[in-house]
């Protein structure tokens, strides 16, 4: 079930948070496969968040006020997955052949590599 | 797995069967200077590039001003070097359930966060497996 949903001024990205009938929170983007679960962010981003469903909305919250970056993955010109990313070089040395990758906050501003 | 890998402590684990050897990324002919950064098809972030670089500047940065690696700070070299082969495994899409299996193992030896979803339907019912920051590796459906 979604509890959460949330749509970026352009469109491109919807930020949801499921709940399981097993009372597993997960944080993704609706229609791409990357999605993480508050267990695996209770000791992530700074959080001091005791409990998963807070963990996962404490980090909804801060991609939707543009505190995490984001990786949008597009492959022949069409998008694959989004994620969020804490280390943009580890994305860059991973790139898949033809993969373009696009550095973003969920408001659309761009991030340029260094 | 029968036992503990090979080759640890300091030194990173034997990738699994399957998911070494990874060429390096293949530069997309055509594409300027860095192929792997492009600017958006869409308009919303015209005339809002981050010119400087500087965007992951505060407290969400995570890439120390000595170019070292974040998770140089966050994981311990084992956890790292099994990062390191999540996101190989990642890239491939073609993990087995016993090299999903043998992740899982090393990351609960190593104390990495991970999780062992390949009995799960949770998220485009697609068996997968989690393995620190690596989420969502897929996994298929043979040994």
């Amino acid at each position: 079930m979604i509890i959460n949903k949330e749509v970026s001024q352009d469109g491109i990205l919807t930020l949801i948070i499921k709940r399981t009938d097993d009372a597993d929170y997960l944080l993704g983007f609706e229609n791409y496969p990357w999605h993480t679960h508050g267990d695996l962010l209770l000791n992530e981003y700074g959080l001091q968040e005791t409990s998963s469903e807070r963990a996962v909305k404490a980090v909804f919250t801060k991609i939707i006020e543009d505190k995490i970056p984001l990786v949008v993955s597009v492959i022949n010109n069409e998008v694959k997955d989004v994620r969020v990313t804490d280390d943009i070089s580890s994305e860059l040395k991973y790139i898949k052949p033809n993969e373009q990758l696009i550095f973003r906050y969920w408001s659309g501003k761009l991030i340029s590599p260094k | 797995m029968d036992g503990p890998p090979i080759g640890l402590p300091g030194a990173p684990p034997p990738p699994p069967v399957g998911i070494s050897g990874i060429p390096p990324p293949i530069p997309t002919p055509g594409l300027p200077v860095d192929p792997s950064v492009v600017p958006p098809t869409n308009d919303a972030g015209k005339g809002n590039i981050d010119e400087t670089g500087d965007a992951l500047s505060g407290p969400m940065r995570s890439t120390p001003d000595d170019g070292s690696k974040p998770n140089d700070k966050k994981y311990d070299p084992d956890q790292s070097a099994l990062i390191d082969l999540a996101k190989e495994a990642e890239n491939k899409q073609n993990l087995t359930q016993n090299d999903a299996q043998t992740l899982i193992d090393w990351a609960n030896e190593y104390k990495a966060p991970a999780r062992d979803d390949t009995q799960k339907d949770h998220w485009g019912n697609v068996p997968h497996i989690h393995i620190g920051p690596v989420n969502h590796i897929p996994v298929k459906n043979t040994k």
